[in-house]
């Protein structure tokens, strides 16, 4: 895909998945590229800022003998999300209007 | 089966030395976890996937440099903000982009240094200068011109007195400089590391 993703859809991709659910970095990856074709080594930085700004929080739970690290969203990264969701609304749309797959206004 | 995982992990902490302790075993952490769950056990289905330790590492060090707090660059020993530019161009290095852009931070880097190498070696010719004189004027003053020694030795001591006075706030003038070029390659690096880096143009998508 030509489209490059910005850091803020990217942001807005992992908390979307992180309000439905807690989730551990490999599930989280996996998630993210199912809708973006991104690389493994894209997902660390995405979670070290948000954490890092407080949009989510990490505990650790035990799984076969070591620790898995989850995932946690918190109100201000919900916050945020709604946001993103609203940002991403107007601009879908105003780009619908000029690219939007039913050809209304071209012919 | 670990093995190969424990080995890939071990290779990126070595390579990650340039970071604080907490960050490097938060990062190594992540990437071992991801590797187990990932169930991976062969090197080169991780090296496809992450890269080899060196290329991870790079990215990592990259990210880290770039995102780093912009307010608390100021309050960064200009020596950090030096490490902080150089693991930047490694990663602007790594990135794919052109050659011409390169040259281009190169020459800019290039530039800057030649500033800082100039301004140097004025101040140290400037110091030997006076000292020369200095010397000059107190071997006059044994002489019948001793009028003449001293005044030469009160020139140079005002000029030495001055540039002294003045010296603080060369420092801060450098330090100034080199927490702005580390700015700049921040910006600089955002944006090229953003545009080429954290997608890949791999056609092929598996769960």
């Amino acid at each position: 895909m030509a489209i490059q993703i910005p850091t803020r859809l990217l942001d807005g991709a992992v908390l979307a998945f992180l309000k439905q659910d807690d989730l551990y970095g490999y599930a989280l990856t996996q998630n993210v590229q199912k809708v973006f074709d991104i690389s493994e080594s894209t997902i660390y930085p995405v979670l070290r800022r948000l954490k890092k700004n407080n949009y989510l929080t990490t505990y650790d739970e035990p799984y076969q003998g070591r620790n898995r690290r989850y995932y946690h969203i918190t109100d201000d990264g919900i916050e945020l999300l709604q946001t993103i969701q609203d940002e991403w609304q107007s601009f879908s749309t105003n780009v619908d209007q000029v690219l939007g797959g039913q050809n209304d206004q071209s012919n | 089966m670990t093995k190969v995982i424990d080995d890939y992990i071990f290779e990126l902490e070595q390579d990650l030395s340039g970071l604080p302790e907490k960050e490097r075993q938060d990062v190594l952490e992540f990437y071992r976890e991801f590797l187990l769950d990932g169930d991976f056990v062969r090197r080169s289905t991780i090296e496809q996937e992450l890269g080899t330790p060196k290329q991870l590492s790079i990215k990592i060090l990259a990210d880290y440099s770039t995102n780093s707090d912009s307010a608390s660059v100021k309050a960064t020993a200009p020596r950090s903000n030096l490490k902080a530019i150089w693991y930047i161009l490694l990663g602007i290095c790594a990135a794919p982009i052109g050659i011409p852009l390169i040259l281009l931070i190169f020459a800019f880097l290039a530039v800057c240094l030649a500033f800082l190498v100039t301004l140097a070696a004025i101040v140290f010719t400037f110091f030997l200068k006076q000292g020369f004189l200095l010397v000059k004027a107190i071997a006059l003053l044994f002489t019948g011109s001793w009028a003449a020694g001293s005044l030469y030795l009160g020139q140079a001591l005002i000029a030495i007195g001055i540039v002294l006075l003045l010296l603080p706030w060369l420092v801060k003038l450098v330090d100034f400089l080199i927490a702005k070029c580390t700015t700049a390659m921040r910006n600089l690096g955002k944006n090229v590391l953003k545009k080429n880096y954290f997608q890949t143009n791999k056609n092929h998508k598996e769960n």
